[in-house]
């Protein structure tokens, strides 16, 4: 077991390596130049060749990206263009913030998905399996950035009950897990919850009517397993898929929603990706895609570790 | 039955506690925080507050002329009539009778925030932490957000205490409109963030009307009234003053309507009638802005005619957009808006004449059978684009309507503004829709000068005129404010008879208040005085 997780860990390298060359160029690709989105309009063209070389952009790309990936190793995330700050503080914090709203938006996503999901798959070909399929259909294809504001129109406009924006009282930026920052979370994260719970509750439900007909639970109400039993046992052999696919959906909700944040102007790494990308803001952009592709890839780590801890079979392959 | 009841009931307890929380805690945040100003601004983050905020125009509104000053101020103080400049670090200026490129500034008593004196010391400290590579203060990022302002300057120095010269390479008798947005920082706070301007960024200090508080990075900017500010008529009349990023338009107007925030810069037109129903203030000003696209006049370009150029012109219904717009714009008649003093007389009429258009087509060698192909830049949003893509949809229907077919290539801001840069050729296209300001009358229209074709400088679709050449080395050459606004109406009549751009309109830039505002007044300019307005308990 402790061979597996080193040498997937040592498998993080290459992929880090891969994402961080991959991101690199996509961003040196796009058109549109950084230092446009530093200076005024009018600057003279010799400013501009100036600020460019001062931060090293008229070097061959291939010296770029060795240079960013020698500060790198050494924990240099680099410094903001735009900002002239260290990117490192900014994207901690921005992780954090994103962190929280993905955490509890991706719990209770999963939350009414697995409950959802059961209670069609128990009732399968019912009405309340189609009731229940079709609302999941419907949370996988509403968009976010509309029930976000639908959401907002009903509970901050019109009902003045919550927060239309922000992550917490007076711009806090600090989190808190008391209700003057749990009320700037509700809105965002159960926006951020449709998607996951409608996939979740497609898989579950998928899953749990295939394994409730299966030869052995028949087996098992036979032999007079009491309910709570045999829902055990239906868990725990759903529970190995299931949890693949929260992780997955957990890792997208950490990549940041950026409409999401942007709707509800939560200071994440949806938001400063957004940011980065419209001011071609590259050590920012470069950062915070290599953060969250190591969050994918350890995000996955865990995931498999938990299924061949759930289910021996996987670790005997 | 009775569980049914009992879940009822419990919905209600919890919609009761609900609402009681949210009640509490909202009144204990209102309770703490007293009666500030809350402004939502556009801006995805607080622009830096190093004395050289980046953000564009309202980079400058909000991280600019709150916490700092310039040598020369806008007066923001009248809706009715254009800004002018007026003193402001500097209380009086001269130029140079035997020397026109030297100017000299006599520098007003004023004290930075943390109590360091404003003086020829402290403002030569600060010119050198843009203009000289040598000097410890000097930063690259900074050097290049103010580079704009800074162009022009040769050389500057100390004369005594109080007292400035200035050298341009040119005589330039725009200087002070550079100089409107070139921010002067403390230099001992400077010193005291360990001469690092990033540090300077968190806790900054200048002589502006607002003192900073703390700053939330993305989320907020705190600033309180300064009580000792040198010009005491602008004193703000409100203690406390929060700046919120709010990128998303929508957002900030539901942040508006559910009391989260007070003003709301930017605002999207379609919003209007629903926050004046519910009783809101909507403020509104012409300023000096302009929609247009800037056009090419390479010899393969149809707009290089300038028959096609004032048949594009008259092909375009304003009134329509306009009121597409909500009627929250202004149709133009030339480069300048109409009420811009240096508007002058352009002979050239910007009336909505198809059939004048097609005329003029058809003198060109165009007609129904040999359409006019064009290729046109445009961004999906941007600052000071307003809705670009619906109005450039409607300017397609209008041009094709006499003749004229027009292919968008739509890109992200950014990247217009690149290909802005690289020129028409670069681009392969015939026009590119960036709006213009020509806050600093020569910020946008020195662009069409023929010696900053690229890669030289912006003049993007390789204009060459001498007339307009001579129209604005004359505004250069003078230095009275009144002549060189007679002087700049030459230039707007130069280019608006040549019809050198397709001009459309003129944003009004709206504004919506909580009605517990007083005391705005929207100035016709880019930056505002929010100094002004008080906020009823």
């Amino acid at each position: 077991m402790l061979f597996y997780i080193v040498r997937r860990v040592v498998y993080v390298i290459p992929i880090a390596l891969a994402v961080s060359l991959v991101c690199f160029l996509l961003v040196h690709i796009a058109p549109g130049d950084p230092i446009d989105a530093m200076v005024q309009p009018d600057t003279p063209q010799e400013v501009i060749d100036r600020v460019r070389s001062e931060y090293g952009l008229d070097r061959p790309l291939p010296v770029q990206f060795g240079l960013w990936l020698a500060k790198l190793v050494q924990g240099d995330f680099g410094t903001s263009l735009i900002k002239g700050r260290p990117v490192l503080p900014d994207l901690v914090s921005a992780s954090g913030a994103t962190f929280v709203l993905a955490c509890t938006g991706g719990l209770l996503g999963v939350l009414a998905g697995c409950i959802l999901g059961g209670i069609a798959g128990v009732y399968r070909e019912s009405w309340l399996d189609r009731v229940l399929l079709g609302t999941a259909v419907a949370g996988v294809s509403v968009p976010h950035y509309w029930l976000g504001m639908v959401m907002v129109i009903i509970f901050s406009v019109n009902l003045n009950l919550l927060p239309a924006m922000g992550s917490g009282p007076g711009g806090s930026t600090a989190w808190a897990w008391d209700w003057a920052h749990l009320r700037y979370l509700i809105l965002p994260s159960v926006t951020l919850a449709v998607i996951p719970a409608g996939i979740v509750t497609r898989t579950v439900r998928g899953l749990v009517s295939d394994i409730i007909s299966q030869d052995y639970i028949t087996t098992l109400r036979g032999k007079g397993l009491r309910r709570a039993g045999i829902v055990r046992h239906v868990v725990l052999n759903a529970a190995p898929t299931v949890l693949a696919v929260v992780g997955l959906q957990l890792a997208n909700l950490m990549g940041g929603s950026i409409l999401v944040e942007t709707v509800f102007a939560w200071p994440g790494t949806g938001m400063m990706l957004n940011t980065a990308i419209f001011q071609r803001d590259l050590p920012v952009l470069q950062a915070t895609t290599l953060l969250l592709a190591l969050f994918f890839v350890v995000l996955n780590l865990v995931v498999d570790l938990i299924q061949t801890a759930i289910d021996p079979r996987i670790s005997r392959r | 039955m009775k569980s049914l009841c009992f879940g009822t009931t419990l919905r209600g307890f919890a919609a009761a506690a609900l609402i009681a929380a949210t009640a509490l805690s909202a009144t204990a945040e209102r309770a703490a925080a007293g009666s500030p100003l809350r402004i939502a601004s556009s801006l995805s983050d607080i622009p830096n507050l190093w004395a050289a905020p980046d953000g564009g125009f309202e980079g400058v509104r909000f991280g600019g002329y709150t916490i700092f000053d310039a040598l020369v101020l806008w007066d923001l103080s009248s809706a009715d009539r254009p800004s002018r400049l007026v003193p402001g670090l500097a209380e009086s200026w001269s130029v140079d009778p035997a020397d026109p490129k030297r100017w000299i500034f006599r520098l007003r008593e004023a004290r930075f925030h943390d109590g360091s004196p404003w003086n020829a010391d402290a403002a030569i400290w600060n010119l050198d932490s843009v203009k000289n590579k040598d000097a410890p203060q000097f930063h690259p990022g900074r050097a290049g957000a103010a580079g704009s302002r800074t162009q022009s300057i040769a050389a500057y120095g100390k004369i005594d205490d109080r007292t400035i010269f200035i050298e341009t390479k040119q005589v330039n008798g725009l200087l002070l409109y550079e100089l409107s947005s070139l921010f002067f920082a403390s230099p001992a706070r400077f010193a005291e963030a360990g001469n690092d301007w990033n540090a300077f960024a968190q806790n900054p200090s200048g002589t502006g009307p607002y003192r900073f508080v703390s700053l939330k990075k993305g989320t907020e900017l705190h600033l309180e009234a300064n009580r000792d500010y040198w010009n005491p008529a602008r004193v703000p009349k409100t203690q406390d003053l929060f700046v919120l990023p709010v990128p998303d338009a929508n957002t900030r107007v539901a942040a508006l309507r559910s009391g989260q925030v007070d003003l709301v810069d930017t605002l999207p037109p379609d919003a209007i009638p629903s926050l004046q129903a519910a009783g809101y203030t909507i403020t509104e000003n012409t300023y000096p802005h302009t929609w247009l696209w800037r056009l090419s006049f390479t010899e393969d370009s149809p707009f290089a005619d300038i028959r096609v150029r004032k048949a594009a012109n008259l092909a375009i219904d304003r009134a329509a957009i306009v009121e597409f717009l909500g009627g929250h714009a202004t149709a133009a008649e030339g480069f300048a808006p109409p009420d811009a003093p240096w508007f002058g007389k352009p002979d050239f009429k910007l009336a909505y004449d198809p059939e004048a258009a097609k005329a003029l087509l058809a003198e060109a060698g165009y007609g129904p059978d040999k359409p006019v192909e064009v290729k046109i830049v445009i961004s999906s949003s941007g600052g000071g684009q307003m809705v670009p893509l619906s109005m450039n949809e409607i300017i397609q229907e209008n041009l094709r309507a006499v003749g004229i077919n027009v292919t968008y290539d739509v890109r992200d801001f950014t990247a217009m503004i690149t290909m802005l840069r690289q020129g028409a050729k670069e681009a392969k296209a015939n026009g590119i829709n960036v709006a213009m300001t020509m806050q600093e009358p020569a910020t946008g229209i020195v662009s069409y000068t023929s010696t900053l074709a690229p890669p030289a400088g912006s003049n993007w679709g390789f204009y060459n005129d001498p007339e307009f050449d001579a129209a604005l080395k004359a505004v250069r050459a003078e230095f009275d404010p009144e002549a060189q606004e007679r002087a700049l109406a030459r230039v707007n009549e130069a280019l608006t008879n040549a019809a050198a751009a397709l001009l459309v309109v003129h944003d009004k830039g709206p504004r919506a208040l909580s009605p517990k505002l007083k005391g705005f007044v929207q100035a016709r300019n880019w930056y505002q005085d929010f100094t002004t307005i008080e906020v009823a308990d």
